[in-house]
């Protein structure tokens, strides 16, 4: 028998999962179910967060964006305040599966089901999202590039709850792009995913953060090609040559989904993309 | 040779643009699948299945199974009341497993549980004593001296081939010879339905099976022969089906014998419904192929002679593949003029899942390479592609590859340029930075029916009442599956009948009503069940005339029947009497307003020695033209637009040919860029939709259909029948396009990104 809870706030549902063997949080189900279908013995018991109110909507809080770990695929592909201040954020919404699993699907799941191929995770990080996690006994914030510790695995913990992701509030200079590379256009798990939030001024770089998926364990930055980019005026031979060092820092693997040498390759082409975006603005 | 069926010059129903009769309920969800289907009592059954691709069966733990929470009863081939046999075109397939199990996922034993957790659990639990032997996984290493055997002396299911003319000489003389090898994969249905069947026994000793399917008569064979009963005591009702594209013809046979088994053996009803795991690792798909091809051209751009040598891969088990293999070599030449050719086809067996029937059943494997190299050819003689198929294309009065004289309804050439000037100039190859367009054409032909094949099959029944409302039902034993015949089939009664097609109905296909009416594929309900129900009308058109001969005082012979009422022609003015008045009329004088029709395919001849003869009463043409980008920096090729000209013979339907030409080219599509069933060692990796990727709507491209109408003498007011024919082609147009673009040639699906990568690096590279 399934168990399924449905607490009505959020202190309900801290204090539901402060026991030892504490239920499945359940967003949208997009991810979970899934998992279940083939293993239901190992989901007993799911905590439905459904009626919490706490972990919805997406605010802008003085100078920081703060988004409900609830808010849907749909409303930040939607949303205004991420279309101006964010539009990395919304348009890696606007890639993930279908409109079904846009209206289903959460931040929150896709952030804790941690997939190195996540499409909101990279356009996170390179917005250098915080994550706050709260348990009945403690609420803490984690930067997103280090809650990740490998495929499927996060700092955070069985009774903790992933509230929200706030960041601060993009400058309106700056400029973010992400690109997906996938088996076709819709409904595709990523085979490479980048995202690139950068302060230019006058096609010089201030500063860049660029954070690409499914190329390592986890999801990552690019630290070596941000220092070496920073500071520099964009051409294409430096484009050229950004696209060459991301090819090293990155650490893909063959599997089902594509091989290495694609991996690597394409990860270049879509750094070199997103750059030359920005140098068109 | 054929008996001119209807072809009534402007009939108001045939050719319109009705609305599909199920769409409504398809679309509102109230139809019903096998899985809306629930009986008390009912028990859910699952399948173990064998984890290797070749092993020894030794022993089971079902003692221990059948003690477990909910568990009824298990079932192993010693259990089999009948004969442990699903017959397809051959009796060599079992429907569990024993002895020996020759591929993963083969079914060897059954558990029936009183709920579908239960039977989960249960299957969870299963332990097979089996020990795993050498398995033979690649079909090209089949045919070793030293490969295990898998089937025969030489693992070869079926050799067929085609000997004609003299191609050495040909060779010798010819001015440009183009030479490959193809391969092409497996593809999967990826059907939206799974299988799934319902089997209950009834108190009198015979069973009803309920059951998605494409043909009843095939299902009630095989549940008939494993639980050893007389067809009589066996029934078969075709539940609304949810997409077949083939998978559904032979395999349903080994899933019913599932449900059968159980339900056989507990008294109980049972149902089965397959996860799409199990049905993507265990089901039907399309033989993955590999063609040695040679082509030879003289310097007219004439072909000259072809020589292929290819083989399909069979599976496990014989299944369709015969039949497949015969279609395949049907159509290898392509629809050309050749004087000379040699053919060695065969299928062969491997321990891997046994591949059947798919949407050209054989034919798109054959036809890529066949169209792979007449571009080749074009280009090493410095021609057009569409001209060199302009010069070799067969019309009436032609002989094909297996020596029949084409006499009618050839719409080859019609369909090339009708295609050729909606297609218009061909775009840029400059597509913006980093990106190549192309334009590729192909140009098939499709043998309508069974062909002499599937002869002794090729025949149908049907029947036909008009209830006293006016309203009318029939019956026939073929299957609407989502292709649209129960429409055009109504349509079809409607016309003939004068009544309102809303007011006609089908019932749902089952073996009680019809006689054996063969199977529901090869593109045949149209002209096969729509043929027996042009005879199943005819009498009661006769008896509503003389009946309404008696009404208006006139001859029956100067009366028509159209919509709602019968005329006198010849009159002036008409006189009329309402079609309901003529039926009351009808039904005081007590006259019988049901009747039967019966339709058999005559004439067509196969001698296997030399493969000649009249292979199909009728072929289908076709063109394609696609434009693709190609993107060369991350490889990915776009279709971006697609003109695909058919000639159908007549279009019942034009919605439904339109609707069949945009879901087979997609389905093309997939197969040419996408599609690809990853097989490690006999095990299928990726049995799931999310590692299984087939186009969505936003792949797809424009397309743009045009129909070309070349009435066909032997089918309902000239259609030939339709379904196939828009798969069939795409692959060889993308190919063709993809070296259009950015010169290389890909004879290996599907062209994925990271092949065209590959490839375009090597070529920078050299
Ligand atoms: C057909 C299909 C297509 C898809 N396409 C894409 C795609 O293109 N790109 C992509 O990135 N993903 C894709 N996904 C994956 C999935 O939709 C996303 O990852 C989605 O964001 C998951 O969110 P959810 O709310 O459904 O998570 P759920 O399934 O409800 O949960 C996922 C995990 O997160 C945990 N969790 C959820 N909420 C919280 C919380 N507040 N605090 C702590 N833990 C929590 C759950 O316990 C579970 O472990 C696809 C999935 C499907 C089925």
């Amino acid at each position: 028998m399934t168990q399924i809870l449905v607490p009505k706030d959020l202190q309900e549902a801290l204090e539901l999962l402060a026991i030892d063997h504490p239920p499945r949080l359940l967003a949208g189900g997009t991810d979970l179910l899934v998992l279940r279908k083939d293993n239901p013995e190992k989901f007993a018991s799911f905590l439905v967060l459904e009626n919490v109110r706490e972990l919805c909507g997406i605010h802008k809080e003085n100078n920081r964006i703060r988004i409900g770990s609830r808010a849907t695929h749909s409303e930040i592909e939607h949303s205004s305040i991420l279309m101006k201040y964010a539009p990395v954020l919304a348009h890696a919404a606007a890639e993930i599966g279908s409109v079904q699993i846009r209206n289903r699907g959460t931040i929150g799941g896709n952030i804790v089901n941690a997939s190195p191929a996540g499409d909101l995770i990279p356009a996170l990080i390179a917005l250098d999202a915080v994550a706050e996690l709260h348990s009945l006994y403690r609420k803490r914030e984690i930067p997103l590039r280090e809650f990740f510790l490998g495929p499927g695995r996060t700092v955070c913990r069985l009774n903790e709850l992933l509230v929200a992701i706030h960041f601060e509030l993009p400058d309106a200079r700056e400029h973010g792009v992400f690109l997906k590379i996938g088996p076709r256009k819709a409904v595709a798990c990523s085979k490479v995913n980048v995202a690139v939030q950068a302060l230019m001024h006058h096609r010089t770089v201030e500063w860049i953060r660029i954070a690409l998926g499914a190329v390592a364990p986890t999801v990552i930055r690019a630290p070596r090609t941000e220092a070496w980019l920073q500071g520099k005026r964009l051409s294409p031979e430096l484009i050229a040559e950004a696209r060459a060092m991301v090819r090293e820092e990155i650490s893909p693997i063959t599997d089902i989904r594509s091989t290495v040498e694609y991996r690597r390759h394409v990860a270049g082409v879509l750094i070199e993309r997103a750059l030359e975006s920005s140098l068109s603005k | 040779m054929f008996k001119v069926m209807k072809t009534q010059s402007n009939p108001s129903l045939i050719g319109s643009r009705v609305p599909r009769s199920d769409a409504r309920a398809k679309v509102c969800g109230t139809e019903k699948f096998i899985a809306d289907y629930s009986l008390p009592g009912m028990l859910h059954v699952a399948v173990i299945r064998s984890p290797v691709p070749c092993g020894e069966l030794r022993g089971s733990n079902r003692q221990y199974l059948e003690t477990l929470p909910g568990v009824v009863a298990t079932v192993f081939a010693e259990d089999i009341p009948g004969e442990n046999c699903v017959p397809i075109v051959w009796r060599d397939m079992p429907a569990l497993a024993t002895g020996k199990a020759k591929y993963a996922g083969e079914p060897v034993g059954l558990i029936g549980a009183e709920t579908a957790e239960a039977a989960r659990r249960a299957l969870a639990m299963a332990k097979l004593d089996i020990h795993p032997l050498q398995a033979v996984t690649d079909p090209e290493k089949a045919r070793d001296n030293d490969a295990l055997k898998v089937y025969g002396e030489d693992n070869v299911f079926s050799h067929l081939v085609i000997r004609r003319g003299n191609i050495e000489k040909a060779f010798a003389e010819a001015a440009a010879v183009v030479e490959g090898t193809y391969r092409t994969p497996y593809q999967e249905h990826a059907y939206l339905e799974p299988q799934g069947m319902l089997a209950i026994p009834e108190g009198d000793g015979s069973i009803t099976v309920m059951g998605s399917m494409q043909c009843p008569f095939y299902v009630q064979s095989a549940v008939a022969t494993v639980l050893g009963l007389p067809l009589a005591k066996v029934r078969v009702i075709q539940a609304a089906t949810g997409g077949a594209f083939g998978g559904k013809e032979d395999v349903p046979s080994l899933v019913a014998t599932q449900a059968a088994l159980i339900a056989w053996k507990t008294g109980r009803p049972a149902r089965l419904i397959y996860s799409r795991e199990e049905d993507i690792i265990s089901m039907s798909k399309r033989h993955p192929a590999v063609i040695h091809y040679r082509s030879a051209a003289d310097s007219a751009g004439r072909l000259l002679a072809v020589e292929a040598d290819y083989i399909l891969d069979g599976g496990a088990y014989a299944t369709l593949s015969p039949v497949v293999l015969w279609r395949s070599i049907v159509h290898s030449v392509g629809p050309y003029r050749c004087p000379n050719v040699k053919v060695d086809a065969r299928a062969v067996a491997t321990n891997r899942v046994p591949c059947g029937a798919f949407r050209g059943f054989g034919s798109p494997q054959i036809l890529f390479a066949v169209e792979c190299q007449m571009d080749q050819l074009a280009a090493k003689l410095g021609v057009e592609p569409a001209e060199i198929r302009r010069r070799n294309l067969l019309a009436v009065g032609d002989a094909t590859a297996t020596g029949q004289i084409l006499k009618n309804s050839v719409g080859s050439l019609e369909t090339l340029e009708k295609a050729l000037a909606a297609a218009g100039v061909a775009p840029s190859k400059e597509a913006g930075e980093g990106r190549r367009a192309g334009r590729g054409m192909s140009t098939i032909f499709y043998g309508m029916g069974l062909g002499a094949g599937g002869v002794h099959l090729a025949r149908t029944g049907a029947t036909v009442q008009i209830l006293q409302d006016g309203s009318a039902i029939f019956s026939v034993g073929t299957t609407e599956m989502g292709q649209g015949m129960r429409t055009v089939l109504g349509q079809i009664v409607a016309e003939e009948l004068g009544i309102a097609f809303n007011c006609v109905h089908m019932t749902p296909t089952d073996t009680s009503r019809v006689p054996d009416s063969g199977p529901t594929v090869a593109s045949r309900s149209t002209t096969m069940s729509g043929n027996a129900l042009l005879r199943a009308c005819a009498p009661l058109r006769e008896t509503l005339l003389h009946v309404a001969a008696g009404i208006l005082e006139a001859e029956s012979a100067n009366l028509v029947l159209t919509q709602g009422k019968v005329e006198t022609r010849g009159t002036n003015p008409p006189r009329a009497v309402e079609l309901q008045k003529v039926i009351d009329e009808c039904f005081r004088r007590r006259e019988c307003l049901a009747s039967e029709g019966w339709y058999r395919t005559e004439g067509t001849t196969f001698d296997r020695a030399t493969g000649q003869g009249d292979a199909y009463v009728a072929y289908a043409w076709a063109t394609n033209i696609v434009d693709i980008e190609v993107d060369t920096e991350t490889g990915v090729v776009e279709v971006m637009r697609i003109v695909a000209a058919h000639d159908v013979g007549r279009a019942v339907n034009l919605s439904g040919v339109e609707g069949q030409i945009e879901g087979g080219t997609v389905q093309g599509m997939g197969y040419a860029l996408l599609e690809e069933i990853l097989c490690q060692d006999g095990i299928i990796q990726n049995s799931e939709f999310g590692l299984y990727h087939i186009p969505t709507a936003e792949d797809a491209p424009k397309i743009e259909p045009i129909v070309v109408e070349k009435p066909f003498d032997g089918g309902p007011f000239g259609a030939k029948g339709f379904g196939e024919q828009p798969l069939m082609g795409i692959a060889p147009a993308i190919a063709n396009a993809v070296a259009d673009a950015i010169g290389i040639r890909f004879s290996e699906l599907p062209i994925t990104p990271e092949r065209v990568l590959a490839a375009l690096n090597s070529k920078t590279a050299i």
